[in-house]
C-alpha cells in the first residue's frame, strides 16, 4: 500500500470515526477508562476487561473504538494516582510516583498532571504516526528478537536499574535482590516447577505484582503520614498552574520527543512490558539532566519522559497486533480478544480486508489523544484538588479504596495480605534507607529474564558465548556494558 | 534495647532470610535438561548475593549511627495509636470481611481511623458514606464480586 492510498483510507477512517455514535464511543470510553483507571489496582488491562461486555451487542468499529478509548484513558487515569496519592495502579506508573508525587507535595500536582497530559498526546501522536507510515515494516524487523537479544533487553533493563539505587549502593542491590527472591515465588516459567509455594495454593501462581507495589507505596505513604499527629494541621501548598514553568519548557519537550522514540520502539517488541520504556526513559532523562541529584524530589522531566514512553508504548504495541496479530501486553490480549470477539483477526490480512474497521480505529486514536488533552488540561486542577483534602479524610479513604482495589484484580483475599504485609516491611525498610523502586524493578523484570536466560541458553546449546554473533544483542551488550562502566567509575570517583 | 539499631535488625533478618531461601533453593534442580538452568539456578545464585550483601550491610550498621529500635516507632503517644489502630483495623478487616461482609468491617474500619481525627458521630457518619459509596462504585457498577454477608451487604 504506498503512503497516497494509506492517507486516502486514513481520511475515511476519519469521517467514519468523527460520526456521532462513534465520537460518542470514544468519548465514553476515554471518560470510562480514566474512572477506572483512577482507581487503585484497576488498570487498562482490567478496566478493558471490565466493560467489554458492555460492547457486545455494538458494531464491530464502535466496540473496539469505545475499548481501545478505555485503554489509553485508563492508563491516563493510573497517572492521576500515582502523581496524587503515590498509588500506582500498574507498571507502567511506578516510575511516576518517583517525581510526580514529590511534585504534588510541592502544590505542583497540576504541572505534573498537565505534562503528564501533553506528553500522553504527543507520544500518541508519534506512536500512531509511525504505525500508519512504517508499522508493517518495523514490526516485521521487531520479530527477530529472539530470546537472547530479550535477555540483553532484560539486563539493560537491570542495568538501568543502578540509577536508582539510592544513597547507599549496598542496601539498593539488596532491594533489587530481595525484587527477585519475591519474583522466583511460585511455578518456574520454564520448567513448571513449584518453588517456595510451602503447600500455600496461593503461592503456587507467585506474588501479584499490584499488591506488592500499592504495599510499596500507597500503604507506606500513609504509614508514614499516621505516624505523626492528625489534628495538627498541614502545611497545604498553593496549587500553581497546570503547565511548567517557562524554563521548564525547553527541558519538557526534549525528554517528551526522547520518551515518544523509545516507548515506541519498545512497543514493538513482543513481550517488553511497559514498565522496561518507562524506566528506561527515566534512566535517559537522569543521565542527561544537568542536575541529576534532584531526581525523585520532584523534578518536572522525571514525569514528562515516562509518562510519555509509556502512551507511545501503547501506540507502538498496536503495530505487532495489528500487522502480526500478536499482542504484546495483557491489555492488548483483551483488545485482540475484542477484535476476535468481533470476528475480525488481527494479523497480516487485517488492514486489507477489514479497512472499515482498522482505519476508524487509528482515527479514533487521534481523536482519543485530543480528547484526553482537552478534557484533562482543565481537569488537571481540578483532580489537583485532593492533596488540599485534609490527611485525616483522605487516608482512611485511600485504603479502604486500596483494598478494594487489590481485592478485585483476582477476588483474593490473599493478595490484600500480601499488600498489608509489604507495607508493613517496607515501611521499616524505608525508614532506614532502603529503595523500593529497585524492588519493584526486578520482581517486574524477574520472570522475564529467568525464562530468557533458560531460552537462550537451551538456543545456544549452553554456549552463551554464541550470543557475540547476533548484531543486536552487540549493540545492547555495548549499552548494558556502558551504563555498568558508568556506575563503576561513579563509585570510583566518591571515593 | 536502646542500643540495638534498627538497621542492624533488618540486615541480620535478610541474612536468615536469605540463608533461609537459599537452604530451600538447594532442593531445587540446578540443571533443568542439557543445557538450560533448573529452578534452583537463579534463587541459589540470589540468595547467595543476598547473604553477603546483607553480611556487607550489617558490619556497616554496627559501625554507623543509625535509628535505635525505640525510635523506630513514633515517640508521641497519639501517633504511635495512630499506626497502631490502622495496623490493627487492616488485620481485623482481614479477618472479619468474609465473615460479616464488606459493608459492615469497612464501616467499622474506617470509623476506627476517622475518629483518630475526628469525633466519634462524625467518624461514624464518614464511614458509612464511603463504605457504602465503595459498595456501589465497585459491587454494582463495576460488578466486583466483593465478600458479602448473608444480606448481600
Amino acid at each position: 500500500m504506498d503512503i497516497a492510498s494509506t492517507f486516502l483510507y486514513l481520511f475515511d477512517g476519519f469521517a467514519s470515526a468523527l460520526s456521532g455514535m462513534n465520537l460518542l464511543y470514544c468519548a465514553v470510553g476515554v471518560i470510562f477508562g480514566m474512572l477506572v483507571g483512577v482507581l487503585p489496582g484497576l488498570g487498562p488491562t482490567a478496566g478493558t476487561a471490565l466493560l467489554l461486555p458492555l460492547t457486545f451487542s455494538m458494531s464491530p468499529t464502535e466496540s473496539i473504538i469505545m475499548l481501545a478509548g478505555i485503554y489509553y484513558g485508563a492508563m491516563y487515569g493510573g497517572t492521576i494516582t500515582s502523581v496524587l496519592i503515590n498509588t500506582p495502579g500498574e507498571t507502567a506508573s511506578v516510575i511516576t510516583c518517583l517525581d510526580g508525587h514529590p511534585l504534588a507535595k510541592q502544590g505542583r500536582a497540576g504541572a505534573a498532571l498537565g505534562v503528564a497530559a501533553i506528553g500522553s498526546f504527543i507520544g500518541g501522536l508519534i506512536a500512531l504516526l509511525g504505525l500508519i507510515l512504517v508499522g508493517p515494516v518495523l514490526a516485521k524487523q521487531a520479530l527477530k528478537f529472539g530470546p537472547p537479544e530479550f535477555l540483553c533487553l532484560i539486563v539493560m533493563g537491570l542495568s538501568l536499574v543502578i540509577s536508582l539505587l539510592g544513597r547507599s549502593v549496598v542496601k539498593g542491590l539488596m532491594s533489587a535482590l530481595l525484587g527477585l527472591m519475591i519474583a522466583m515465588v511460585g511455578m518456574d516459567p520454564f520448567n513448571g516447577t513449584i518453588r517456595f509455594s510451602f503447600g500455600v495454593p496461593n503461592l503456587v501462581s507467585g506474588i501479584d505484582f499490584i499488591a506488592v507495589s500499592m504495599g510499596a507505596f500507597a500503604m507506606t505513604e500513609i504509614f508514614a503520614n499516621l505516624a505523626e499527629d492528625l489534628n495538627v494541621k498541614q502545611e497545604v501548598h498553593k496549587i500553581q498552574s497546570m503547565f511548567p514553568r517557562k524554563d521548564e519548557w525547553p527541558i519538557v519537550m526534549k525528554s517528551i520527543f526522547r520518551g515518544s522514540f523509545i516507548g515506541f520502539f519498545m512497543g514493538l517488541i513482543p513481550g517488553c512490558g511497559s514498565s522496561i520504556p518507562t524506566v528506561m526513559s527515566y534512566s535517559v532523562e537522569k543521565k542527561l539532566s544537568k542536575h541529576p541529584e534532584k531526581f525523585g524530589t520532584g523534578v518536572i522531566e522525571g514525569v514528562a519522559g515516562p509518562e510519555t514512553a509509556n502512551n507511545a508504548f501503547c501506540g507502538g504495541a498496536l503495530i505487532p497486533m495489528f500487522t502480526l496479530g500478536i499482542p504484546t501486553s495483557p491489555a492488548m490480549a483483551m483488545l485482540m480478544g475484542a477484535f476476535i470477539m468481533h470476528g475480525v483477526a488481527p494479523g497480516p490480512t487485517l488492514f486489507p480486508e477489514h479497512p472499515e474497521v482498522v482505519w476508524p480505529v487509528i482515527a479514533s486514536m487521534f481523536i482519543g489523544n485530543i480528547l484526553l488533552v482537552v478534557l484533562n488540561l482543565p481537569l488537571a486542577n481540578v483532580w489537583a484538588q485532593i492533596t488540599k483534602i485534609p490527611n485525616k479524610y483522605l487516608f482512611p479513604s485511600i485504603i479502604i479504596v486500596s483494598l478494594l482495589g487489590v481485592y478485585s484484580i483476582n477476588y483474593s483475599l490473599f493478595d490484600v495480605m500480601v499488600m498489608i504485609i509489604a507495607g508493613f516491611i517496607a515501611y521499616f525498610l524505608k525508614m532506614v534507607g532502603f529503595p523500593m523502586v529497585p524492588l519493584i524493578l526486578t520482581f517486574i523484570l524477574g520472570d522475564n529474564l529467568e525464562m530468557a536466560i533458560d531460552q537462550s541458553m537451551t538456543m545456544f546449546q549452553g554456549d552463551m558465548l554464541r550470543i557475540f554473533q547476533r548484531p543486536i544483542c552487540i549493540v545492547l551488550i555495548i549499552f548494558d556494558n556502558s551504563n555498568f562502566l558508568d556506575f563503576i567509575y561513579g563509585c570510583f570517583s566518591k571515593t | 534495647m536502646k542500643k540495638i539499631k534498627l538497621d542492624s535488625v533488618i540486615c541480620f533478618c535478610f541474612m536468615l532470610f536469605s540463608l533461609f531461601y537459599f537452604y530451600f533453593a538447594m532442593h531445587l534442580k540446578l540443571w533443568g535438561g542439557k543445557y538450560a538452568p533448573g529452578p534452583g539456578f537463579i534463587p541459589r545464585w540470589v540468595s547467595g548475593m543476598m547473604f553477603v550483601l546483607s553480611l556487607i550491610a550489617f558490619v556497616n550498621s554496627l559501625k554507623e549511627n543509625g535509628i535505635t529500635l525505640k525510635d523506630a516507632l513514633p515517640a508521641n503517644i497519639t501517633s504511635r495509636i495512630n499506626l497502631f489502630v490502622c495496623w490493627g483495623g487492616l488485620i481485623f478487616f482481614l479477618i472479619f470481611v468474609k465473615k460479616i461482609g464488606f459493608v459492615v468491617t469497612s464501616i467499622i474500619l474506617l470509623t476506627a481511623l476517622f475518629s483518630r481525627g475526628t469525633k466519634w458521630p462524625k467518624a461514624i457518619l464518614l464511614g458509612t458514606i464511603v463504605s457504602v459509596c465503595c459498595f456501589v462504585i465497585f459491587k454494582m457498577v463495576l460488578q466486583v464480586q466483593i465478600p458479602t454477608n448473608q444480606f448481600g451487604w
